[in-house]
């Protein structure tokens, strides 16, 4: 979240003040300090450190923080695996997904004062005594470097490895629940769960183990500049705010596209689909931003208060309303920029007759004063034809009067639009008179690009998120109590997914924006989709 | 006055890195100089040409070979899209991809305009995935076809992307095919298609000089269609729209029958006389009003090159409706 201004309160990191029980020169040093200086240094575990996540983005992200001098000095981080690893291999694993995925260039010379805090640990979480030579390893790290003993455990595993993880970290007394100092944190990646059962189990599990200010359960999506920036265009512009309710907003819609197929993720989507996968997470969290409450701070807890107020407004959508408000559909084969790409159920390790939905459409009302009325329509799916994530909001029509009084020529509503990814900006789209002698009106754009305005490229989400860990910050993280709502709410939709089994499934071409029906479903109400 | 381009940053591409290396260059640009990235519209052109030979690309220059593309961009700044479509080839997948930053205006006033451009031998069905993904949403989406329609009809899926569609009525060998070759976009049914005949705005001075210089006497005239329209050669197709004009105007039945002739005499390059006393002759530069018995009067014709015409219908989004109607009753009229 954004710093304060200067003339406010300072801010401090909520968990390290209460971390902090006793006054190191650290403490005393990181007075009036912001908050990524004040970041303690920490070793950082990585249990599956040797996998896809973390050669992708997890090792370039702590990259790139390196790189700009806010990794704090001294930090350790130690991938774990089962797969037998040295030190040295374990550096040149991470160079290569530097010089693959880092968003900067890798730098010898940068690189030559990284490598060093880079280990790897062989081991499993088969048996009690199997994570013993992580710890043995882990106390001669820190001692070596120098570090308190804090830790951050990151699970970056399948989440059926969550739950077994979490107790042995327990068992082999690594963690203490509620420990303070040094302190123990964790984070988990979504899914949480498949189901809302699943995900209180998962909860349930981790909450045996570790207090709810100690967990991170991450939304990489809410790492991202744009997300960020969502509150910032909300709260500390008073051109906008005023006009973001139910009497000049006419709806609003968030397309979250993706081009790509199943890939190498057909086990795990086969059991998710679009609605679990997307929506449960990110497009919910989207829409929270967009809805949500002025908090009355920057506390996270307050924040993430005025967060799940917005999902617990949410209109239930059950039964044959499912039918009516959401649309689920599964790509069949078509084109991705002019090159034939194959249909769902054609994709290696999909059921042929697969009734997973890679595409869904909701229309969703909020049943609160500032929103009653305002649909939000979101759409979600894989094999659209471009990658793109923006949240558009539309204003209502001026008065079939003056300028608008042609019906033949209908003047184009206000729009903002939010640019989440790519080209992350936002645009505000507004009628002007085109020069001449007539009255003439074009619909143009206000329009703000971050790579060409501040320059250079904006920090990956999980570098923030990961600096935020480091310093206790949970804002952008997701609380147990929002995860649970959030499967509260998609629940019946499940439900009634559950029990169609026979009904044919829509279906779209590869390369296009979804099946006719999700056309049918906005259009219905007036409107149409604004295709990023 | 538009101004003239300054600078042309360039870079191959794939299709996979169109956005990246778009987004690189304007920061590349960026650093060097203050700049503003100036997008009114999408503007997906699209050119039919073979390859000499089955995936070899053409230069950027080749491509937009007679087409006034810069100076069009700098009139009205787009996001180009440009699309170079072989039809003769059936192989999927764009053979060559590049990306570029137009940059005009003066030092403390510079603007940059972004073009794609994509040679692909893709089948018609697979075409529309490439624009699709290259389109911005939050602006309008105009399809310039810079070919002769009566040749090469227009791919009703790109036109169903487009909320305008661009044509030069002048370039058509085949007026009557050209003209049938828009009867599907006329019936777009609620989806808003704005329709923008370069070559219309060309009657444009005709049509008021023959508002001004009407009289009851001639209504008459007009309405059995006691009308006859000489064109130059090369512009049979700015006739018949005085024809559709009149058609719909004046509401003729089949039996109404202009006179159209051409005649490769003198400098006029549209006369029309109406009954025997009203004569309008359109040349570049006027229209001169003659009428037996009384006093002529001129309409001065403005000077616009192509690059004006096209970058004024862009701006000019909205419904036309004297020149839907003009092609609604030349439709019915070549139908027969």
């Amino acid at each position: 979240m954004p710093e304060a201004p200067a003339a406010a309160p300072q801010r401090t990191t909520p968990s390290a003040a209460a971390d902090s029980p006793t006054s190191s020169l650290f403490e005393q040093l990181k007075v009036g300090e912001t908050l990524p200086v004040a970041v303690e240094p920490a070793s950082l575990v990585i249990f599956g450190g040797a996998g896809d996540l973390a050669h992708r983005k997890l090792l370039p992200a702590l990259y790139n923080l390196h790189l700009d001098g806010l990794l704090p000095p001294r930090t350790a981080i130690v991938g774990v695996g089962r797969k037998p690893m040295t030190d040295d291999q374990y550096r040149e694993f991470a160079k290569d997904g530097i010089t693959q995925f880092s968003r900067r260039p890798l730098d010898e010379r940068a690189w030559e004062t990284f490598a060093p805090g880079l280990f790897f640990v062989t081991a499993s979480i088969d048996d009690d005594a199997s994570l013993a030579p992580l710890g043995s390893r882990l106390d001669v790290i820190e001692h070596e470097r120098g570090l308190p003993g804090n830790r951050i455990y990151y699970l970056a595993v399948p989440p059926s490895v969550f739950v077994p993880t979490v107790r042995q970290l327990h068992r082999a007394r690594f963690v203490a629940k509620g420990q303070e100092r040094p302190w123990a944190r964790i984070i988990i990646e979504k899914p949480i769960g498949n189901d809302l059962e699943s995900a209180r189990a998962i909860n349930d599990a981790i909450a045996e183990v570790f207090d709810e200010r100690q967990i991170y359960r991450i939304d990489h999506y809410l790492g991202k500049e744009t997300v960020q920036n969502i509150l910032v265009l909300r709260f500390a512009n008073s051109i906008f705010e005023p006009l973001f309710n139910q009497k000049y907003i006419d709806h609003v819609q968030i397309t979250v596209a993706e081009t790509e197929g199943v890939g190498t993720r057909a086990g795990y989507y086969e059991q998710a689909g679009a609605l679990r996968d997307m929506v449960q997470n990110h497009l919910l969290q989207l829409l929270t931003l967009v809805a949500m409450e002025p908090p009355y701070s920057l506390d996270a807890d307050v924040v993430r208060d005025e967060k799940l107020e917005v999902i617990q407004s949410l209109r239930r959508i059950e039964g044959a309303d499912v039918d009516r408000f959401v649309v689920r559909a599964q790509h069949g084969p078509g084109f991705d920029m002019g090159r034939p790409v194959p249909g769902y159920r054609e994709e290696k390790g999909v059921d042929p007759g697969s009734r997973t939905e890679t595409f869904v459409a909701l229309q969703i009302w909020i049943d609160n004063w500032r929103w009653a009325g305002v649909p939000f329509v979101i759409r979600t799916g894989k094999r659209m034809p471009k990658r793109a994530s923006e949240i558009s909001i539309h204003l209502k029509e001026v008065p079939p009067i003056l300028f608008n009084a042609n019906p033949a020529s209908k003047l184009d509503p206000n729009v903002l639009s939010i640019r989440i990814q790519p080209d992350e900006g936002f645009a505000l789209g507004i009628s002007s008179k085109v020069p001449g002698p007539r009255v003439r009106i074009y619909p143009v754009q206000m329009d703000f690009h971050y790579g060409s305005t501040f320059g250079g490229s904006s920090p990956e989400a999980y570098e923030r998120l990961l600096l935020d860990v480091m310093a206790g910050d949970q804002t952008l993280f997701m609380r147990r109590d929002m995860v649970e709502a959030a499967w509260r709410w998609v629940m019946p939709i499940l439900n009634r997914w559950a029990e169609q089994t026979t009904e044919p499934l829509p279906t779209y071409p590869a390369g296009e924006w979804g099946p006719p029906e999700a056309n049918r479903l906005i259009e219905a109400t007036g409107r149409k989709w604004r295709n990023p | 006055m538009a101004q003239s381009v300054v600078d042309r940053a360039w870079r191959p591409t794939t299709p996979d890195d169109i956005e990246p290396d778009l987004a690189e260059l304007w920061r590349t640009i960026a650093k060097e100089r203050p700049i503003a990235r100036a997008v009114m519209s999408n503007l997906v052109v699209v050119r039919e040409r073979a390859a000499a030979k089955a995936g070899e690309p053409l230069t950027i220059d080749e491509l937009a070979q007679d087409l006034p593309l810069e100076e069009v961009v700098a009139r009205h700044p787009s996001r180009v899209i440009l699309i170079q479509h072989d039809r003769s080839q059936t192989v999927c997948a764009p053979f060559a991809v590049s990306v570029g930053v137009l940059t005009f205006g003066p030092p403390e006033a510079r603007y940059g305009v972004e073009e794609i451009s994509v040679q692909s031998a893709c089948a018609e069905q697979s075409l529309p995935s490439i624009v699709r993904r290259l389109l911005r949403g939050d602006v309008p989406t105009s399809v310039w076809w810079t070919e002769d329609l009566s040749q090469a009809p227009p791919l009703d899926a790109l036109v169903s992307m487009a909320r305008q569609f661009v044509y030069h009525s002048h370039d058509w060998r085949d007026v009557r095919r050209g003209i049938l070759a828009l009867a599907t976009l006329l019936n777009t049914g609620p989806r808003r298609l704005d329709l923008a005949d370069v070559n219309w705005r060309r009657l444009t001075p005709l049509r008021h000089a023959l508002l001004h210089a009407g009289t009851a006497a001639d209504l008459d005239h007009l309405r059995r269609g006691n009308v006859q329209i000489v064109y130059r050669a090369g512009d049979e197709a700015l006739a018949w729209l005085a024809v559709g004009w009149l058609a719909a105007r004046m509401e003729w039945t089949p039996e109404a029958t202009p006179r159209v002739e051409e005649t490769r005499h003198g400098d006029e390059t549209l006369s029309m006389a109406v009954g025997p006393d009203l004569t309008a002759a359109l040349n570049d530069h006027r229209v001169l009003v003659t009428r037996r018995g009384a006093a002529g009067f001129t309409v001065s014709v403005p000077q616009e090159d192509r690059a004006d015409a096209v970058a004024a219908e862009l701006r000019n989004l909205g419904h036309d409706a004297c020149l839907r109607d003009a092609l609604t009753a030349l439709v019915a009229r070549f139908s027969r």
